[in-house]
């Protein structure tokens, strides 16, 4: 019985996913294709986009190596977002683990605290911290926009080290606890060896969003604090020149490269939410 | 078995957690009272200062703009996830993985990369009009509207939108869509009257999370959009650096935040109403 009403309708079905599919297929386009047009342009002579036939070149690139703003601006982001993503995931990963583990007064206070970064508005963060700055005269200072990067980078770090506690058997713990380690043994012991890929994840994670960040570089910014974001942010808005191809580029690699590497680790948070049904 | 009846031997761990609260003390919390501090300004009081804000015809126009763009952005951005979330969830293990990098990658991509490169896809010598004028078409003008802006939104926003839906479209129990089949409803029928119905509380969740996301946005309405297209978070850009009236910066940041504290409020609700 079940054989002969479901043969009819097995047919049908291979109708309605075909229009779906087409549709989801149009959106697949509308989200890669805009990074990919841009790998073309970068590698073109000019950096203008033509249907004629153009020779590929790297002078793009060389023009991007050959100016020192540029360069500073890179040396500047890659320093600033190394220093905020080892700072967030050192003090991020014992943070997570006692939100996971520990028995103290205003726990999941100071856990929603550490994570709501990631809910507030970057603006009203950035507005905050700019008033912050100027108030105790640290504007424009490395130091500055470290401090707030590792801020916005720890709620990574930290989710991402709290689901990685889910897999680590308490009952370790306690046999090590049991035996006589102190806290800062069972910790460095027994629970970080169990945890090192949602770890390197979250330093991952912390470091790109360091890298791109844009709005909170754009509030703290000094003349010698000009990170890759802020000045790619301000050419697009004043001068629009064809180097920002070369850049967009390279960061597209930069993100392709993390989400395939966390994607491989199976560490990468979007693909976990939607495999957990977040 | 003994340190779970005994809880004095676990370990209380608030050390562990210190840095990390002392930092968002710092670097959160304290800026944030800075925020709701300024509100108050010394020369105007906190309802001076809010009722010149409500009647500043900049900052009302700002403020429907706002609800506007982010309305149609999480509206757009909802219905284009939906098939996406639909396709990926029907997909078997490599292919699933290789739809989820599709979507994963524009995700993690810098929003200024995505802008950056909607100007070359949209502006006046960009693809689409090349495209146009070699085809002996006139070119149109698609850059620095409003038009510009929504593209460019709901571009970054689309991922955040189909992990809610696909969330809730996995989260289903398969054997009532096969009951359905079995008893001779179309596959229609079956999406209509079985899934869709089901997936509605992500779809909520999906669109009142682009409303929040979107009501913050700095970088696409700057890059994007005209003047005529400033949102909020350009408006306290402009107050804070050009204008240099610190007060009503606050105030507006204060209404944002207000705003999608209410909003975030209402999906945490929904979030536990369904039991996740």
């Amino acid at each position: 019985m079940t054989t002969v009403t479901a043969k009819p309708s097995r047919r049908i079905a291979m109708r309605l996913p075909r229009a779906s599919t087409v549709l989801a297929c149009l959106v697949y386009a509308y989200l890669v294709v805009p990074s990919l047009v841009v790998m073309p342009i970068s590698l073109s002579e000019a950096g203008e986009f033509t249907l004629d036939k153009a020779r590929l070149s790297l002078n793009l690139f060389r023009q991007f190596f050959g100016s020192e703003a540029w360069l500073a601006a890179l040396w500047n982001s890659l320093q600033v977002a190394t220093a905020a993503s080892v700072l967030a995931t050192l003090i991020g990963i014992p943070a997570a683990y006692a939100f996971a583990r520990g028995r103290f007064l205003g726990r999941s206070t100071v856990q929603m605290l550490v994570i709501s970064p990631m809910f507030v508005p970057v603006i009203v963060i950035a507005l905050g911290l700019y008033f912050l700055a100027a108030a105790t005269g640290q504007q424009g200072r490395f130091s500055t926009l470290v401090l707030a990067h590792a801020m916005y980078g720890l709620p990574f770090v930290v989710m991402l080290v709290l689901s990685g506690m889910t897999q680590v058997d308490p009952a370790l713990e306690k046999a090590a606890m049991l035996m006589g380690a102190s806290p800062a043994r069972v910790f460095l012991q027994v629970v970080l060896p169990q945890l090192k890929i949602p770890i390197f994840a979250g330093f991952l994670f912390a470091f790109l969003a360091s890298f791109d960040e844009v709005v909170i570089a754009w509030f703290l910014n000094g003349p010698t604090t000009i990170t890759l974001p802020v000045k790619m942010y301000s050419s697009i808005m004043w001068e629009n020149t064809p180097v920002i191809a070369a850049v967009s580029t390279m960061l597209t690699l930069l993100s392709f490269a993390v989400c395939l590497l966390t994607m491989m680790l199976g560490a990468n948070p979007g693909a976990k939410g939607a495999e957990a049904g977040r | 078995m003994i340190a779970t009846r005994r809880p004095e031997l676990l370990p209380s761990l608030a050390l562990f957690a210190t840095p990390a609260a002392l930092v968002s003390l710092g670097l959160f919390v304290i800026p944030m009272i800075f925020v709701a501090s300024y509100t108050v300004g010394e020369e105007r009081g906190l309802l001076d200062g809010v009722r010149e804000v409500a009647g500043s015809n900049l900052v009302f126009r700002v403020f429907l703009n706002t609800v506007h763009i982010s309305l149609t952005t999480a509206f757009v951005s909802v219905l284009l996830a939906y098939p996406v979330a639909l396709h990926v969830m029907r997909q078997k293990r490599l292919w699933k993985a290789v739809c989820l990098t599709l979507v994963l990658v524009p995700f993690w991509t810098s929003i200024l990369v995505k802008s950056y490169a909607f100007i070359v896809i949209l502006g006046e010598r960009g693809v689409i009009n090349t495209a146009l004028r070699a085809w002996g078409f006139d070119g149109f003008d698609m850059m620095f509207n409003r038009f510009a802006v929504i593209v460019g939104m709901s571009n970054a926003l689309i991922p955040f939108a189909i992990f809610p839906i696909l969330a809730s479209l996995s989260a289903q129990n398969q054997s009532i869509q096969a009951a359905g089949e079995v008893m001779g409803a179309s596959p229609m029928r079956v999406f209509w009257s079985i899934t869709f119905p089901q997936s509605l509380p992500g779809v909520l969740a999906a669109f009142l999370l682009c409303l929040v996301l979107s009501m913050g946005f700095f970088v696409t309405p700057a890059l994007l959009g005209g003047r005529q297209d400033m949102m909020m978070a350009n408006v306290i850009d402009l107050y804070t650096r050009e204008v240099l009236d610190w007060q009503s910066a606050s105030i507006i940041a204060l209404l944002l935040l207000l705003f999608c504290g209410l909003l975030a409020g209402v999906i945490l609700k929904l979030q536990l109403k369904v039991g996740r």
